[in-house]
């Protein structure tokens, strides 16, 4: 038996080693997404999921991408895991740089090696991402092996660091549970352990708290913070809800069908933002006493088979000029770290009044 | 309090036997509605708020009628769901319809919109093809759902129109208490603002009751006028909406509304946290059951059961560390 | 529909399935001695092999071969679907009772159908067909006592499913009758599994009452059946091979049809290739 140390500070090497890449301040930038355009073919045609979605993401930053469904942030999220595949998955264009290597020109096998080890990723569902037929211990010690040249023992030590990093002390006799016999609390605690366990310096959250209790949901939310602020571990959370990313993310980008129209420290985007889009879904979110001043966005999200010309919100948007329906809006830097794509705001017409 | 109440719950007790194979009778219980008094006026929008697991989703089943009620009473305008004659009973119960939280699967697959909508009106009276037509036409109509649609089947509608479907299908048998069980939960917040909208339009125009089942703090506030909070089987506080929500007397709701996070960034909450998960109803916790993640208990607390009780006017916290009489209520 | 004739196996199949009954209901005019098909024996015309007069040769009695499959077509499809109506006739209310009331009732129906599926179904096909004596039509009995429990566990198993659904819920909350729920929601849910099932055990049954006839138990001589056919053959088989084997082919070709059909189908009414 090799004593804790031992054991959990070689895969810490491993982390460390992935973070510095030669450069030595520490906000450097460490995931690039520059205009990726992704399509899919389906029965009823060719979707146009991603039109150009370009963000970065800062070490030891958490990055919210935030949007209504159907608008493309799961499909990036995958896009950059690599895990969409098949024939009818069309790649067009673009660059995914994750600490400066192109994830797009990866082979298979690079990538496999890369996802748990450099890319975490968890997802809404807990029970899924776990296999039932395996023990806790026994799936998160071989994602372990997989990716360390760990002995089992110190595989099984660094598991239960892990473990315990995300809040699940009574280690083991978790770690002997099978999946269904935890909460779905303690399952994405789980997930988040696993993602930890390997020292992986990204981790992507699709929704993960979407199918838990607020007070559960109010607990993860903690937990993450305290991932990037203790582990260093920087997150890309896909939310659909604005006070999960209000609460748990430095910066945030929204989406729409398929665009990044905002993005930009939280408090830019999600106090003052500017794109139409951004504020009409804040006055969606029922904050009054009553339903009478709930505001809506005219209209519904566009059918990615034949999305709008130009900027893809224009149909929907009060602001939207001549142009809007012709060129899409370029991304316009507004404030130090805050831009947005939209005409509207370019021509000086901005929204200043707030919704 | 009961002033003209459509429904009554009076000690609601809901208890489902633990499955212990074929031979065996079942000694365990899961103690999911355990002693629920409540009252839904004419007009009124109660919120039934709480976690997963806290029963209030039991207590909408058993009014609807889709589970028995182990003990207690249900009063459907007055009448006793329980002891009335069948025909009194059938009567009472078609004017209680429900709006259910997933709208893909609350929509028969295999019927248009057209018949989906008619069910209800078909199963009294036999009306004609042509006033049953326009009767559907009307409530597509009411709830804002193009009437071109009428013979498409749900799987070409968005969450949001089926949800509108769903709604003009309760609506079809003019009921006095709709049932909604989280009738936003499954949908995007623009498309939610819609629904919140059409349903608060519809109480104001039509009087109906509504008996608001949500994990949401914010829709609870935005749509009810009264709110029940409830933890393991039991309410734990209840009374006006905007008193409860901005001045949470029992420490769950004050976790609860804690918990939410903010859509302000600037508002980062640094409240503690609510530890620990919500215990099984099948060995709930002695006491008050919300002792073990109390941040606040006692002695007391553990040992000794508590009741609701009422602390002003319309107010009611089950807790016994509430005030007396609450401060700025 | 349309995504079943996109099938072409399937398409296959469903024509040679037509063509056999439709050679089975015009077998009088087909059939080159009809008579012959009918059972009567021609003793002059013994064992002759496939000629030009007897395309398929002739029989122990000199019957035409040809025409006695071409009569013989008509029994296994009216046998199958016999017993798969009759099937259908008691597994499907019982199932659908079982699994929409539940509790007890359900405990009673699924233990009778546990002590049914225990016992191998050919040999309790034998057994009921010995003791009721054999024909035709008690190889059917017997067979649809065999069968009806599969059909009732499956629509018991969709009526359960499809019971806690919420538009069904919806339903019962509408005040719509018991009857009604069963009848407009819960039955059209279990068309889709129970056609599957049933094409797909088409071939089976076919076969199983064949098997009966061959061992004796089921049609009776002079009938032309396919399975008694086989038998009368059978010690024939190293000098007239013709006698049992072209009736074991057409056997052969029906029931690869109905399982291509069965295959078509399970593939069109699967609802995930539905949308």
């Amino acid at each position: 038996m090799k004593s804790g140390g031992d054991a959990v500070s070689p895969s810490r090497r491993i982390g460390a080693g992935g973070w510095g890449s030669g450069n030595s301040h520490d906000r450097e930038e460490l995931l690039v997404l520059h205009d990726v355009r992704l399509d899919f073919e389906s029965l009823r045609g060719t979707v146009y999921a991603l039109n150009g979605v370009s963000f970065s993401l800062r070490a030891r930053e958490v990055l919210s991408l935030v949007g209504e469904s159907g608008c493309g942030k799961s499909v990036t999220a995958l896009t950059i895991m690599g895990l969409l595949q098949g024939p009818q998955v069309r790649i067009r264009g673009g660059e995914i740089l994750f600490q400066g290597e192109d994830l797009l020109k990866k082979t298979e096998h690079e990538m496999v090696q890369l996802r748990g080890k450099s890319l975490a990723m968890v997802f809404q569902d807990p029970q899924s991402s776990l296999n039932p037929v395996f023990t806790i211990e026994k799936q998160m010690v071989a994602v372990v092996r997989a990716h360390t040249s760990l002995s089992k023992a110190a595989a099984r030590e660094t598991v239960e660091e892990s473990l315990s990093v995300v809040g699940l002390p009574a280690s083991r006799s978790i770690m002997t549970a099978y999946p269904h016999e935890l909460s779905g609390g303690m399952r994405q605690r789980v997930c988040m352990g696993m993602a930890l366990a390997c020292d992986a310096p990204l981790l992507i959250a699709d929704e993960p708290t979407t199918a838990l209790d607020v007070t559960i949901q109010a607990q993860m939310l903690r937990l993450l913070r305290r991932l990037r602020d203790e582990k260093r571990v920087s997150q890309l959370l896909i939310t659909h809800n604005m006070g999960v990313a209000a609460q748990a993310s430095d910066r945030v980008a929204v989406m729409y069908a398929g665009d990044i129209v905002e993005v930009g420290a939280a408090e830019d985007v999600l106090v003052r933002g500017r794109h139409p889009y951004t504020n009409a879904l804040r006055a969606c979110l029922p904050t009054g006493s009553t339903a009478a001043h709930l505001k809506t966005i005219p209209g519904g999200v566009p059918d990615l088979l034949a999305p709008p010309t130009g900027c893809r919100f224009h149909p929907r948007c009060h602001l939207a000029l001549d142009e809007c329906a012709t060129s899409k809006p370029p991304m316009l830097r507004v404030g130090n770290d805050h831009s947005v794509a939209c005409h509207a705001v370019a021509a000086g017409g901005q929204e200043m009044r707030r919704v | 309090m009961s002033r003209d109440s459509v429904l009554a719950l009076q000690d609601l007790c809901v208890y489902f036997p633990l499955k212990r194979g074929a031979f065996r009778r079942s000694r365990q219980f899961a103690y999911a509605v355990d002693g629920v008094t409540e009252s839904v006026g004419r007009g009124e929008i109660l919120a039934l708020v709480g976690e997963s697991g806290c029963g209030k989703t039991t207590v909408a089943r058993a009014v609807l009628g889709l589970t028995k009620p182990t003990s207690g009473s249900i009063m459907l305008q007055g009448v006793d769901m329980a002891q009335a004659p069948h025909k009194v009973r059938q009567e009472a119960g078609a004017g209680v319809q429900v709006v259910f939280q997933d709208p893909a699967s609350s929509l028969s697959p295999r019927m248009t919109v057209h018949d989906i909508v008619a069910e209800p009106a078909r199963t009294r009276g036999r009306p004609d093809g042509e006033s049953l037509k326009s009767k559907v036409l009307e409530l597509l109509d009411t709830v804002g759902l193009d009437t071109q649609h009428l013979w498409r089947r749900p799987h070409e509608f968005s969450g949001g129109q089926c949800q509108r479907i769903a709604i003009a299908r309760a609506l079809a048998s003019d009921p006095y208490l709709v049932v909604l069980d989280e009738p936003t939960s499954a949908l995007d917040v623009s498309v939610q603002a819609r629904i919140l909208t059409l349903l608060s339009a519809l109480r104001d125009a039509r009087g109906i009751s509504f008996l608001l089942i949500t994990h949401d703090l914010a829709v609870a506030q935005c749509m009810a006028d009264r709110v029940a909070v409830m933890y393991l089987g039991r309410i734990v506080e209840k009374g006006p909406t905007h008193a409860v929500l901005s001045n949470p007397l029992h420490p769950y709701s004050v976790a609860l509304l804690a918990s939410v996070p903010s859509p302000d960034p600037t508002q980062r909450s640094g409240a503690a946290v609510l530890g620990g998960e919500v215990p099984s109803p099948v060995n709930p916790p002695t006491g008050c059951r919300f002792h073990p993640r109390c941040p606040q208990r006692t002695d007391i607390c553990s040992h000794t059961d508590v009741r609701l009780r009422e602390v002003s006017d319309g107010r009611s916290v089950a807790c016994h560390l509430a005030p007396e009489t609450p401060v700025g209520a | 529909m349309r995504l079943l004739f996109s099938d072409r196996l399937a398409c296959v199949g469903v024509a040679l399935i037509v063509v056999v009954l439709m050679v089975g209901l015009l077998a009088p005019y087909l059939a080159p001695y009809p008579e012959q098909g009918r059972g009567q024996s021609n003793l002059t015309e013994r064992f002759e092999a496939p000629n030009g007069q007897h395309l398929l040769g002739t029989d122990n009695y000199g019957r035409d071969v040809l025409s006695r499959i071409i009569y013989g077509a008509r029994i296994p499809l009216v046998m199958g679907g016999a017993v798969l109506i009759g099937c259908l006739g008691v597994g499907v209310p019982l199932g659908g009772v079982a699994g929409y009331y539940g509790g007890r009732v359900d405990e009673a129906i699924m233990r009778v159908t546990d002590v049914f599926l225990a016992f191998p179904s050919v040999l309790l096909a034998i057994a009921l067909v010995a003791f009721i004596g054999p024909s035709l039509k008690n190889t059917a009995i017997a067979l649809i006592i065999c069968w009806w429990p599969w059909y009732a566990r499956l629509v018991r198993g969709i009526t359960v499913s499809t019971r806690t659904r919420q538009y069904v819920e919806s339903a019962r909350v509408s005040g719509v009758s018991n009857l009604t729920v069963v009848r407009r929601h819960i039955l059209p849910a279990t068309i889709g599994p129970v056609v599957v099932s049933a094409s797909l055990d088409l071939g089976a049954v076919i076969i199983s009452a064949a098997a009966l006839s061959f061992i004796g138990l089921g049609a009776q001589p002079p009938t032309a059946e396919w399975g008694l056919m086989m038998n009368e053959g059978r010690p024939y088989i190293l000098d007239a091979w013709w006698i049992a084997t072209f009736p074991a082919l057409a056997m052969f070709v029906l029931v690869l049809s109905t399982n291509l059909l069965g295959d078509g189908l399970r593939d069109a009414l699967d609802p995930r290739s539905i949308r």
